[in-house]
């Protein structure tokens, strides 16, 4: 925790040394509460109980911007920790632009495809899997060259230190009762991790390649951490009111040699329709395993309230996921919602999201932000 | 010729045209076609301030950063939230295609920057709805962007005085009558072309918005409305825009802005 806020700090004060002509200082705070719902045995128990407080730092002189986003959180639940409070850094890098390139150095996050919910190719930053049904994306520490010539664009990463993914507490549980220790890669310049991205925005339509060489974000069953290679491509083509989606991704390495998601959005008014179905090849199994997802989004009262509901459903075993949330403003500073997440299993097999069944529960949060 | 007999011959030849304007009795498509014309900047930069006024008296302020520049072929905007703080770094680039001269108009091509997402998306052409709230104000997208001539018929109804100023009025009818407000009387200054003025008419023929432009400022030679109200008379709603930090066919707007990555990257300042 020190030496998070030691970078923090260090960074935001290095502002200064930077041509920075504005600087912007925001936050937000959250009080979020978790709890269980039927048909979870243990109905109505408090499983989060957290308190967080994010500050942003957003500074910029005229080639070169800073921003910091890090934080507190408490959690009220973690008595084993005497109610310890951990600080944690999303996001601290500088850019620094030069006509048609621009680079970024520092923990930044990215993001890859054109999928909304289960994407085939975003395999840039991994992601903090503790809460399995809401996954959120971590920043990587990472070098990134860009080259802007439109309607074309390059990126292109180094990232010299491998950051794995956060796993869920059930799978971290498991690693620890059968004594499997995680074996990181050594932090080494060859076991670092490169990645590129091609991209052309035309009339017809956004097209882009991606590459990806690095490392897997979760661990074998030995604890180890193999190598990813990953050659992908996605398309996005508007047609009328919708937008058609498309993404590819062959990676050599794994098992599941192929990867794609096929779908589409259609936003009208202050309604957003989005579907998409994804699809996994199995090359030692030869097997098909595919999901269909859909998110339906609809803001009332001039964008006072928004709802949402959003389904994912394995296709093999018939399990999945139903998530309703909603949000509402009570100002522009603070904000409430709720959310009530049910899972499912199959009618055979619990199935991959059948798994996380006791994860069934609603969630309520406030928020103020400054 | 010397430079004194040039600026003499100058100032005749427009003496002569306004005096050519005055005395014909034009008509609703000639002064259509007078005021859209009137210069404009091939690039700005506006920060606008959107007040957004509800029914029960509630307000909200969304503050965005306008920039624009126009290629011949292309108008290049993107736009990005700066307030509330839910908002910030939201941003739309949107390409808008000139008419053709047969009236056909190619769909602008649009993208989507969310902050949380970390990536942009590609969105349906904004054409297509047109009639949508421009970011939950009374203005619909129609408003903001210039409409085609050619979609619209025109009759001039005489002149009026607004605010001080006296306007030509003219009655502007959609041909297709596929927009929510398909009739508008737009009020339009007689000396300098400016729009003063706008009422929209539904289908049903009832009044249902009222655009006042106000604060009008001439910025390196060409006019700003720098405040513009629409006030729905049908909900009693209404929305104000107001512009500030006008800068107009400055090195400043660099072209490398216009672009989806310098949306990814926040450069849009």
């Amino acid at each position: 925790m020190r030496r998070t806020l030691v970078v923090f700090i260090a960074l935001s004060v290095s502002v200064f040394c930077l041509d920075a002509a504005d600087a912007y200082l925001s936050g937000e705070t959250t009080l979020g509460m978790v709890v269980s719902v039927p048909p979870v045995d243990d109905a109505g128990a408090i499983t989060k109980a957290m308190t967080s407080q994010i500050l942003e730092l957003d500074a910029y002189g005229d080639v070169t911007a800073l921003y910091v986003n890090g934080g507190l959180r408490f959690n009220a639940l973690d008595y084993t920790m005497d109610y310890t409070i951990s600080a944690f850094l999303s996001e601290a890098y500088v850019d620094f632009y030069l006509d048609k390139f621009s680079f970024r150095f520092g923990r930044q996050k990215a993001a890859w495809g054109v999928a909304e919910i289960s994407s085939a190719v975003d395999v840039i930053t991994p992601s903090d899997m503790s809460d399995p049904v809401n996954k959120t994306k971590m920043g990587i520490d990472a070098l990134k060259l860009s080259y802007d010539a439109f309607p074309f664009a390059f990126d292109v990463y180094w990232i010299p230190v491998f950051t794995p993914g956060v796993l869920p507490s059930s799978v971290s549980a498991m690693y620890s009762f059968y004594g499997i220790g995680l074996k990181k890669p050594e932090p080494c310049l060859e076991n670092g991790e490169f990645a590129a991205r091609a991209s052309a925005y035309t009339s017809a339509g956004d097209f882009m390649l991606y590459g990806y060489y690095g490392w897997e974000d979760i661990p074998s069953m030995t604890g180890e951490y193999d190598r990813l290679a990953m050659l992908g491509a996605s398309v996005a083509v508007p047609v009328g009111q919708i937008t058609l989606k498309g993404e590819l991704g062959w990676y050599p390495k794994r098992d599941v040699v192929l990867s794609g998601t096929a779908g589409f959005e259609w936003i009208k008014d202050d309604f957003t329709l989005i579907s998409e179905v994804y699809g996994e090849w199995n090359k030692e199994n030869e097997e098909l395993s595919t999901q269909v997802g859909g998110t339906v989004h609809y803001d009332l009262l001039d964008g006072d309230l928004s709802l949402s509901l959003s389904g994912i459903v394995e296709l093999r075993e018939l399990d999945g996921a139903v998530v309703f949330g909603m949000k509402y403003g009570l100002s522009d500073e603070l904000k409430l919602s709720a959310e009530a997440v049910y899972v499912f299993e199959g009618p055979d097999e619990a199935g991959t999201y059948g798994a996380y069944k006791n994860l069934n529960c609603a969630r309520f949060s406030v928020s103020y932000s400054f | 010729m010397s430079i004194r007999k040039r600026i003499i011959l100058a100032l005749f030849l427009s003496l002569a045209v306004i005096s050519l304007v005055h005395a014909e009795e034009l008509t609703g498509l000639e002064v259509i076609k007078l005021a859209h014309d009137v210069p404009e900047p091939d690039s700005s930069s506006v920060v606008a301030t959107l007040l957004i006024h509800s029914k029960k008296g509630n307000e909200k302020t969304r503050q965005v950063i306008m920039k624009s520049k126009d290629y011949g072929d292309v108008t290049r905007e993107v736009i990005v939230f700066t307030s509330p703080k839910d908002v910030v770094g939201v941003g739309y680039l949107m390409f808008d295609y000139p008419e053709a001269e047969d009236g056909t108009k190619k769909d602008s091509d649009n993208w989507l920057y969310m902050p949380a997402l970390k990536k942009s998306k590609r969105i349906a052409a904004s054409g297509t709805d047109a009639g949508e709230n421009f970011m939950g104000t009374d203005f619909t997208y129609e408003d903001m962007g210039e409409r085609a001539i050619s979609k619209d018929t025109y009759t001039m109804l005489g002149k009026q005085d607004i605010d001080g100023v006296l306007c030509y009025m003219v009655k502007c009818e959609s041909i297709e009558r596929k927009e929510n407000d398909p009739v508008r009387v737009v009020y339009i200054g007689v000396e300098d072309l400016i729009l003063r003025k706008c009422e929209f008419y539904d289908r049903h023929g009832a009044l249902h918005r009222v655009l006042t432009c106000s604060d009008i400022e001439y910025i390196d030679g060409y006019a700003c409305t720098k405040e513009m109200k629409m006030e729905n008379v049908q909900s009693g709603t209404w929305s104000k825009i107001t512009m500030s930090d006008v800068v107009y066919n400055t090195a400043a707007i660099d072209d490398n802005i216009f672009t989806v990555n310098a949306l990814e990257q926040g450069r849009i300042r």
